[in-house]
């Protein structure tokens, strides 16, 4: 009976030992990486929170000023497009409750003169308080620089005469997009 | 028996992606400033401005010259003007002048008038080769009324056709200047 017994547990013992062996191969053991790319797109304005438009001389020329920014952008290879667009989301108001410009005005319109160093199509227009218009254009397998794009956006609105004297501030929010 | 039984393990580490660069967001906000201050500015409409008289009666030679001006004043406690100096009298000598006229009493003056912003200058104004003279004034908040044209003014001038004239062809220099604050 003894006997029986210390067989047993040897027998045990081995296959257990072989069962171990079983958790794993010996050798080399492939394993695949994967990563999507998809398209995407990031935007800093680079002229601080606040851009100012002044006039030369006395003689009301218009009042300028530039807005830049650097941006980063990767469209779909095939078929992908993107844009980055700006409203003004605050239309002007006068620090002291002067009546002045409007960017909704169509007489007195803000506009500006779109500039990039990349990827993508500058787009110009005039700015509006209802709709975003497109600053930068961009089609299928656009892709800025690793370091970013840049470009700015050159600010002009009419000096009319009918402005009270005052200081207007307007917020104009930008947005850039990839598919 | 032995048995080697060589466990091999593979562990991967997947660490978190090291922190990725933020290179920007989605969207970004700008304030556009401007501030709007006093300025104005002029433009004449005839840069010569012939004076002539009608009949053989030594009438006065008359003429007119017109303008037209762009103004915006300070909202409160703003001024502003548009006067007229002589800065070159007539020549050659022996004709007109505004300085030192043949006989007293000779002058060149005008009248304003204005379509727009402002005050025209009140009744017969003489013209000095010395001190500027009134065209029209604003007071606070004063802003052109028409734009991009701009409002307009006349001076209309009377220039005394004394008998002492030599003949001949006399021109002076008369100039305008505008100012707000």
């Amino acid at each position: 009976m003894k006997k029986i017994l210390a067989l047993t547990a040897l027998a045990l013992l081995l296959a257990a030992s072989l069962a171990l062996a079983q958790l794993g191969s010996v050798g080399p053991t492939n394993n695949t990486l994967q990563v999507q790319v998809k398209p995407e797109a990031s935007f800093t304005i680079t002229t601080g929170t606040t851009t100012s438009l002044s006039s030369t001389g006395t003689n009301f020329n218009p009042y300028t000023g530039t807005t830049s920014f650097t941006y980063y952008v990767r469209t779909t290879k095939s078929g992908g497009s993107g844009s980055i667009q700006l409203k003004v989301t605050t239309d002007f108001v006068g620090g002291a409750g002067g009546t002045g410009p409007s960017a909704a005005s169509t007489t007195d319109p803000l506009t500006y003169i779109t500039t990039r160093t990349g990827t993508g199509t500058a787009v110009s227009d005039t700015a509006s308080t209802t709709d975003y218009t497109k600053v930068v254009d961009f089609g299928e397998d656009n892709r800025s620089a690793k370091a970013g794009d840049s470009g700015s956006v050159a600010w002009s609105l009419v000096n009319d005469p009918q402005y009270e004297t005052d200081t207007y501030s307007a917020v104009v929010t930008f947005t850039i997009s990839a598919a | 028996m032995k048995k080697i039984v060589a466990l091999v393990g593979v562990a991967l580490l997947f660490t978190a992606p090291l922190a990725h660069a933020q290179l920007g967001s989605a969207t970004g906000t700008t304030t556009v400033s401007v501030t709007v201050g006093a300025e104005a500015a002029l433009n004449i409409t005839n840069s010569s401005t012939p004076l002539t008289a009608t009949g053989t009666n030594f009438s006065n030679y008359t003429g007119s010259t017109g303008l037209t001006y762009f103004v915006r004043t300070t909202q409160s406690g703003g001024s502003g003007s548009v006067t007229l100096k002589v800065t070159t009298d007539f020549s050659p000598a022996n004709g007109p002048s505004v300085g030192t006229p043949p006989s007293a009493g000779d002058k060149l003056a005008y009248t304003c008038s204005l379509s727009g912003v402002g005050t025209a200058c009140s009744g017969s104004q003489t013209s000095s080769t010395t001190a500027s003279t009134s065209v029209a004034t604003f007071g606070a908040d004063a802003h052109t009324v028409t734009f991009p044209g701009g409002d307009t003014a006349t001076t209309a001038w009377t220039l005394t056709n004394d008998p002492k004239y030599k003949t001949g062809s006399y021109s002076a220099t008369v100039t305008f200047t505008i100012s707000a604050s």
